[in-house]
C-alpha cells in the first residue's frame, strides 16, 4: 500500500476520531457540571499522572508509544467527577507531549498531539458516560462497580482506537493488532485495572496519603512493558537479520522469500490452522533456506544440472538451517518445520525420509508454497535459465505431483489460495 | 475500611510484589537468553558455512573475555565485548564459499583479498539495519583498522578507535594465528604488530594474560593443523 493512500486513510479516520471525542466531551460536560470538589486529591493525583504520561513505553516501530496514566485520571474522575477528569487528561497529554518534545529536541508534531488527544478525550468521555449508568444508585454498594465501570470501559475504548490506529499506520490487519497486543499483555492488563481498582478503594475511604505508593505498581507494569516489547521487538530483527545473512550469500532474493512467506500463511489459514501458528508458518516460510548459508552459492546458481555430490551438498541445507534455527529459543517451534520442507509423502524426501504422517503439515505448506514460487518465478532477476510458467500451468504441474512430492489436500488448499486470493472471510 | 477495599488492597500489594520479582529477575533473565540464543544462531551460521571457522568465535569470546577483565572493563563493557565478538563476522556470508572452502587454498588475488576485507565494513552496515545491535556495529567496523595509520605524512593513533574494537582485534589476530601457526608464532605477530597494527598497550595486557596460566589451557600445545 502507498504511503499516500495511508495517508489518506488516516485522515478520514482522524476526522471521525476528533467528532467522536467532540461529542462525547459535549456529552460529559453536559451531564456532569464540571466543579471542583476534592482539591487535596486532585493536587496528589494530577502529578502522578503527569508523571506516569511523560514516561511512554515505545511499543514497536512504527512509533506506537503508550502510557500508564490511567489509574490516575480514574482518581480523578471518582474523586471530582468525569468532567474534571476528562479536562486533566486532555491538559496531561498535551503538556506531557510538549514537555517531551521539549526535552528531547524534537519539534513537536502538531498531528499526533491531536491525535493523542482525541483518543483521551475518547476514551475518557465514553468512560464518563458508562459512569453515568450509576447515577441513581446507592454509592456505598455499588462505588467500586462504578469505579471498574470507569476503568475498563476506559481501557477497552483506549485500546481498540489505538490498535486501530496503529493497524492503518502499519497496514497490518486490525484482528492480528489486537490479537498481538492481548498476547503482550492480557496478564499485565488485568493487573492494571487492579491497581486503578485500588485507587478507587484508596479514595473511596478516604486514605489518600497512600496514593503516591501506587506509583510502584504502575513503574513496574511500565519496566515489563517494554522489557516484553523488546523481546517482541528483538524477535523480528533476528528474523530480518538471518534473511539478511541468507540474502547476502546466496542467490535468493527477498522478493522471492516475502512471497514464499505470505502464500504459506494464506495457504495456512485457508487449511484452518489458527492465525497464531500460521504467523509462525510465515516465519518458518522466510527462514526456511537459511541452511543455504552454509551451501556453495556457485552450485546453487549453476544453471546446468547438478551431479551426484553436489545434489548431495545441496540437500545438507535443511538440517544446516535446522541446526543454525535450534541456537534461538524462539525458534524451537519451528525447527522441525524447516528440517522438514524437503521431505516427500512417498517417503522419498530428505534428510530424513519421513514417511506421510510423519511430516509436519507447515513443512508440506512450506514445500508447495516455495515450489510454486520457483515455478511462477515472479521476478525477472531470478532464474533466467528456465522461462516462467503462468499460474495455471504451474498448479496443474503441483496437482500432478500431488500425493508423491506433495500433500493433497495442501495442494487443492494452494490452489484456492491462488485462485480466489488472500484468506477466507 | 470494608472487608471488600482490603481484598482490593491485598491483591494490589500481592501482586504487585509478584509482579516486582517477575520484572526485577525473570523477565531480565529471559531478555539475555533470547539475545544470547540469536547471536549464537548468526555465529553457528557463519561456522557451518565456513568449517575452519570453527571454534574460533568461541576461542575469541574466552580470550577477549579474559583480557577485558584484566584491564578492568566493567561488566557492561565486557558484556558488549562478548557481543561484538559474536557479530563481528556475520560478514563473511558475502565471502564467496570458495574463497575460504577450497582444498587444497587457491592462490588469492588482489580482488579476492579486498572482498574477504571488506567483511567487517558489510558486517558492521548489517548491525546498522537491526535496530537493537545498532550499538556495536562501530566495534565491529573498527575490529580490522590498523592501530596507527600513516596518510599524507600525518601519523594517526587509533586511540579514537572504541577500546573494545582495539581489543577484538588484538584478540582475533591472535586466535587466527594460533590456530596456523602455534601460539609462540601468534605472540611474535602481536609483538611485531605492537604500536602499529594493533595498540601497545591491550597487546601488552594481552601478552600478560596469555601468560598467567589460567586463560591458556586450550592452548598449551602448538597446534599445527
Amino acid at each position: 500500500m502507498g504511503s499516500a493512500r495511508i495517508e489518506e486513510r488516516l485522515s478520514r479516520h482522524l476526522h471521525a476520531l476528533y467528532c467522536l471525542a467532540a461529542v462525547l466531551l459535549i456529552a460529559v460536560v453536559l451531564l456532569y457540571p464540571p466543579t471542583v470538589g476534592d482539591v487535596p486529591t486532585l493536587a496528589i493525583l494530577v502529578p502522578m499522572a503527569l508523571l506516569a504520561e511523560s514516561m511512554p513505553v515505545r511499543l514497536n516501530r512504527d512509533g506506537l508509544r503508550i502510557t500508564l496514566s490511567l489509574p490516575f485520571v480514574a482518581g480523578i474522575a471518582i474523586s471530582n467527577g468525569p468532567a474534571v477528569a476528562l479536562a486533566a487528561d486532555l491538559v496531561i497529554t498535551a503538556l506531557a507531549a510538549i514537555g517531551l518534545g521539549l526535552l528531547r529536541r524534537e519539534r513537536v508534531s502538531l498531528k499526533w498531539l491531536g491525535v493523542n488527544l482525541g483518543v483521551a478525550a475518547s476514551a475518557a468521555g465514553a468512560a464518563g458516560l458508562a459512569m453515568y449508568a450509576f447515577v441513581g444508585l446507592d454509592p456505598v454498594s455499588f462505588g467500586l462497580a462504578r469505579d471498574l465501570a470507569f476503568v475498563l470501559v476506559y481501557c477497552v475504548v483506549n485500546f481498540l482506537l489505538v490498535t486501530h490506529l496503529n493497524s492503518l499506520v502499519s497496514a497490518r490487519r486490525f484482528s492480528e493488532n489486537v490479537l498481538n497486543g492481548l498476547r503482550v499483555g492480557t496478564v499485565g492488563l488485568a493487573l492494571y485495572c487492579l491497581v486503578a481498582g485500588a485507587v478507587a478503594v484508596l479514595i473511596a475511604e478516604g486514605q489518600i496519603a497512600w496514593l503516591p505508593v501506587m506509583a510502584i505498581p504502575v513503574l513496574a507494569l511500565r519496566a515489563g512493558l517494554s522489557m516484553k516489547a523488546r523481546i517482541y521487538e528483538h524477535y523480528f530483527e533476528t528474523v530480518a537479520a538471518l534473511s539478511q545473512m541468507l540474502q547476502r550469500s546466496t542467490p535468493v532474493t527477498h522478493r522471492h522469500l516475502e512471497r514464499v512467506a505470505h502464500l504459506a500463511e494464506d495457504v495456512a489459514i485457508r487449511l484452518g490452522i489458527p492465525p497464531a501458528r500460521a504467523r509462525m508458518v510465515r516465519v518458518a516460510a522466510l527462514l526456511h533456506d537459511i541452511g543455504k548459508i552454509a551451501i556453495d552459492e556457485t552450485i546453487l546458481e549453476k544453471p546446468a544440472k547438478l551431479t551426484e555430490e553436489e545434489m548431495a551438498h545441496v540437500r545438507l541445507h535443511s538440517e544446516y538451517g535446522a541446526r543454525i534455527l535450534s541456537q534461538c529459543d524462539q525458534f524451537r517451534t519451528l525447527v522441525p518445520w524447516v528440517r522438514a520442507h524437503h521431505e516427500r509423502p512417498d517417503g522419498l524426501g530428505y534428510p530424513n525420509r519421513l514417511q506421510d504422517v510423519e511430516i509436519p503439515i507447515e513443512s508440506k505448506i512450506i514445500a508447495v508454497s516455495d515450489a510454486y514460487d520457483a515455478m511462477v518465478g515472479g521476478g525477472e532477476e531470478e532464474r533466467t535459465y528456465r522461462t516462467p510458467m503462468t499460474i495455471d500451468e504451474a498448479v496443474a504441474e503441483l496437482r500432478r505431483c500431488a500425493g508423491t512430492q506433495f500433500d493433497p489436500a495442501v495442494v487443492e488448499a494452494f490452489a484456492l489460495v491462488v485462485r480466489l486470493g488472500g484468506a477466507p472471510a | 475500611m470494608s472487608v471488600l477495599s482490603w481484598f482490593v488492597v491485598a491483591c494490589t500489594a500481592v501482586s504487585t510484589l509478584g509482579l516486582l520479582i517477575y520484572v526485577r529477575v525473570i523477565l531480565p533473565r529471559r531478555v539475555e537468553e533470547r539475545i544470547r540464543g540469536s547471536l549464537k544462531a548468526f555465529s553457528t551460521a557463519i561456522e557451518l558455512r565456513f568449517p575452519s571457522h570453527q571454534g574460533l568465535t568461541e576461542r575469541v569470546i574466552a580470550l577477549s573475555a579474559a583480557l577485558g577483565r584484566h584491564m578492568g572493563l566493567r561488566p557492561r563493557a565486557l558484556a558488549d565485548l562478548e557481543t561484538a565478538a559474536h557479530l563481528r563476522d556475520i560478514g563473511l556470508c558475502a565471502v564467496p564459499y570458495r574463497l575460504i572452502n577450497e582444498v587444497p587454498p587457491s592462490e588469492w588475488s588482489g580482488r579476492d583479498y579486498e572482498l574477504y576485507e571488506r567483511h567487517g565494513d558489510i558486517s558492521a552496515n548489517m548491525l546498522e539495519t537491526v535496530p537493537s545491535l545498532q550499538r556495536y556495529a562501530r566495534i565491529v567496523r573498527c575490529h580490522h583498522l590498523p592501530y596507527l595509520e600513516e596518510a599524507a605524512g600525518y601519523r594517526v593513533f587509533g586511540r579514537s578507535l572504541p577500546l573494545e574494537a582495539r581489543i577484538l582485534s588484538v584478540v582475533t589476530a591472535y586466535t587466527w594465528q594460533e590456530r596456523y601457526q602455534g601460539d609462540f608464532l601468534a605472540r611474535e605477530t602481536l609483538r611485531e604488530g605492537r604500536g602499529t597494527l594493533f595498540d601497545p598497550l591491550v597487546v601488552d595486557a594481552f601478552l600478560g594474560v596469555l601468560t598467567s596460566s589460567r586463560a591458556r589451557d586450550a592452548a598449551d600445545s602448538i597446534a599445527v593443523r
